[in-house]
């Protein structure tokens, strides 16, 4: 029996308090080896270092904001299919939608509790890029409507 | 901020009262010239065209009697245009003074919005280590503190509940009637509103919920608006009412008797739905400000029932959102408690 694999989760976000929070809580919700990045530039940065399995990220950052970090992630075929999360302080009418757009898996709306991003990382890993792609499809529909 | 432009486009009714206005000036304006200018041109004609050396004494009076009604009216005329012009300046000034009352709400929305997102990073801070605690108490239980950990914790969900009704509050309140109508079952609803609010034992705390809504009795309208003022009226009539009192949920067909609350709701008939409870009751000076953002009466400020003002404002919203109304009725006296009252439109004929 294989023991089951470590997660490596990268957390991107630009306030260091809310990243001290995943990288204590994340191990004890379950079996995450947490990496973080304080913006948009240095996560790519930090993806290409380690290749995480997936990437949580908020969307208002300096410098290279959530939209443009996962748009960027999902533009290169070497990253195309990472799992991508993100989340942030001020959802908006079409936040959620904008996410989708820009290529994440899950949207999430702060405050979220380490346990609450552990469940959300697992259920991200398990979509398919056919999911994905369904998913997109659905969305654009019903924005059209 | 948003420009008037923005504004008129999103909220054009807002404007519209200030053209009626600028149109009866100009009504005031043009009006009284144009009758000033008719009454000349047939004076004029009908001197020119009669012989003023063979008309009467009476007639040459009445031709004088004539100009000098035109004289009256091109005065009045004048004066009407005086009086326009000062109506002119304060419908100006009063459009001034709303767009600047407008320009305010737009900012102390934006404010709420941005104070709403400062709070959510601490907040989530906050929330993020309790939740680390209580995870590592796990491991490592003590007798005392996790008590103190769960209660720390409920705390922090009620800060994020608060935060989360603010910005829906905004939303709801700029986007509201977005959205594609149905036939909606009140009785569905209903179940489906219990349903989401947890046990129902647990949620009614003891109070017995006496409903009485005919069976296929549907509004026409969006489910999760309904389920939303359901379930801010529930939580209030639990929240309000007099231990051991029941709370009751009624619904009915009802025939419209003002014509033109009728013309608004159209053809279709119009549904009431009726939340009673048997509580302290709502003074009726009270009552006029109800309705609005933020408002708790100053009895429940000074108590220990928890809210924020922001239930009932978003069932006005809703209510009217999907075309219907909503008013209390409440005498303040203790044990008679509260009635609120929603009409919505039926659904359409088929």
């Amino acid at each position: 029996m294989t023991a089951p694999k470590t997660v490596t989760v990268l957390v991107v976000d630009d306030n260091p308090e809310l990243l001290n929070v995943f990288i204590e809580g994340l191990p004890l919700a379950g079996d995450f080896t947490v990496l973080t990045a304080s913006d948009g530039s240095k996560g790519l940065e930090a993806y290409y270092a380690h290749r995480p399995d997936i990437v949580v990220i908020d969307l208002i950052m300096p410098e290279l904001n959530g939209y443009q970090m996962a748009r960027s992630l999902r533009g290169d075929p070497i990253s195309a299919d990472v799992p991508l999360i993100l989340f942030t302080a001020l959802p908006q009418d079409h936040t959620e939608f904008a996410s989708f757009a820009a290529g994440g898996d899950q949207f999430l709306t702060k405050p979220v509790i380490p346990r609450e991003l552990a469940a959300a990382i697992n259920q991200a890993l398990l979509i398919s890029d056919q999911e994905r792609t369904q998913r997109l499809r659905r969305l654009a529909e019903e924005d059209d409507r | 901020m948003k420009s008037l432009f923005q504004v008129a486009v999103a909220k054009p009714e807002r404007f519209q009262i200030f053209a009626a206005a600028q149109r009866h000036v100009r009504r005031l304006r043009v009006i009284p010239f144009v009758l000033a200018g008719l009454q000349t041109a047939l004076v004029t004609g009908l001197t020119l065209e009669l012989n003023t050396q063979t008309l009467s004494q009476a007639a040459r009076v009445l031709m004088i009697v004539s100009w000098g009604s035109c004289l009256v009216f091109w005065g009045a005329a004048i004066g009407a245009q005086r009086r326009a012009d000062a109506l002119s300046r304060e419908v100006a000034t009063m459009r001034q003074q709303a767009d600047l009352a407008w320009q305010v709400d737009e900012l102390k929305d934006q404010f709420i919005a941005a104070v709403n997102h400062e709070l959510r990073n601490p907040v989530m801070a906050m929330m993020g280590y309790l939740d680390i605690i209580d995870m590592s108490l796990g491991l490592n239980k003590t007798e005392r503190l996790p008590k103190q950990v769960a209660a720390a914790v409920r705390v922090g969900y009620g800060m994020r509940d608060l935060i989360n009704s603010i910005l829906d509050t905004r939303r709801v309140d700029q986007s509201a009637d977005t959205f594609v109508a149905e036939a909606v079952d009140v009785q569905t609803a209903l179940e489906t509103t219990l349903d989401l609010l947890g046990p129902r034992e647990q949620f009614l705390k003891g109070h017995a919920l006496r409903i009485t809504i005919p069976v296929q009795l549907a509004i026409w309208g969006e489910p999760v608006l309904l389920q939303q003022i359901l379930t801010n009226l529930l939580t209030n009539a639990v929240k309000y009412t007099i231990p051991g009192t029941p709370i009751d949920v009624e619904a009915r067909a009802i025939h419209v008797s003002s014509r033109r609350h009728a013309r608004r709701l159209g053809e279709s008939g119009t549904v009431e739905i009726v939340v009673r409870d048997y509580g302290l009751g709502i003074p009726p000076n009270q009552i006029p400000l109800l309705f609005n953002r933020y408002v708790r009466l100053p009895r429940d400020l000074a108590s220990r029932t928890m809210g924020n003002g922001l239930g009932l404002h978003l069932c006005k919203v809703l209510t009217e959102a999907m075309g219907g109304r909503i008013w209390v009725e409440s005498t303040g006296i203790s044990g008679e408690g509260a009635a609120f009252h929603v009409q919505l439109p039926g659904p359409p004929a088929p």
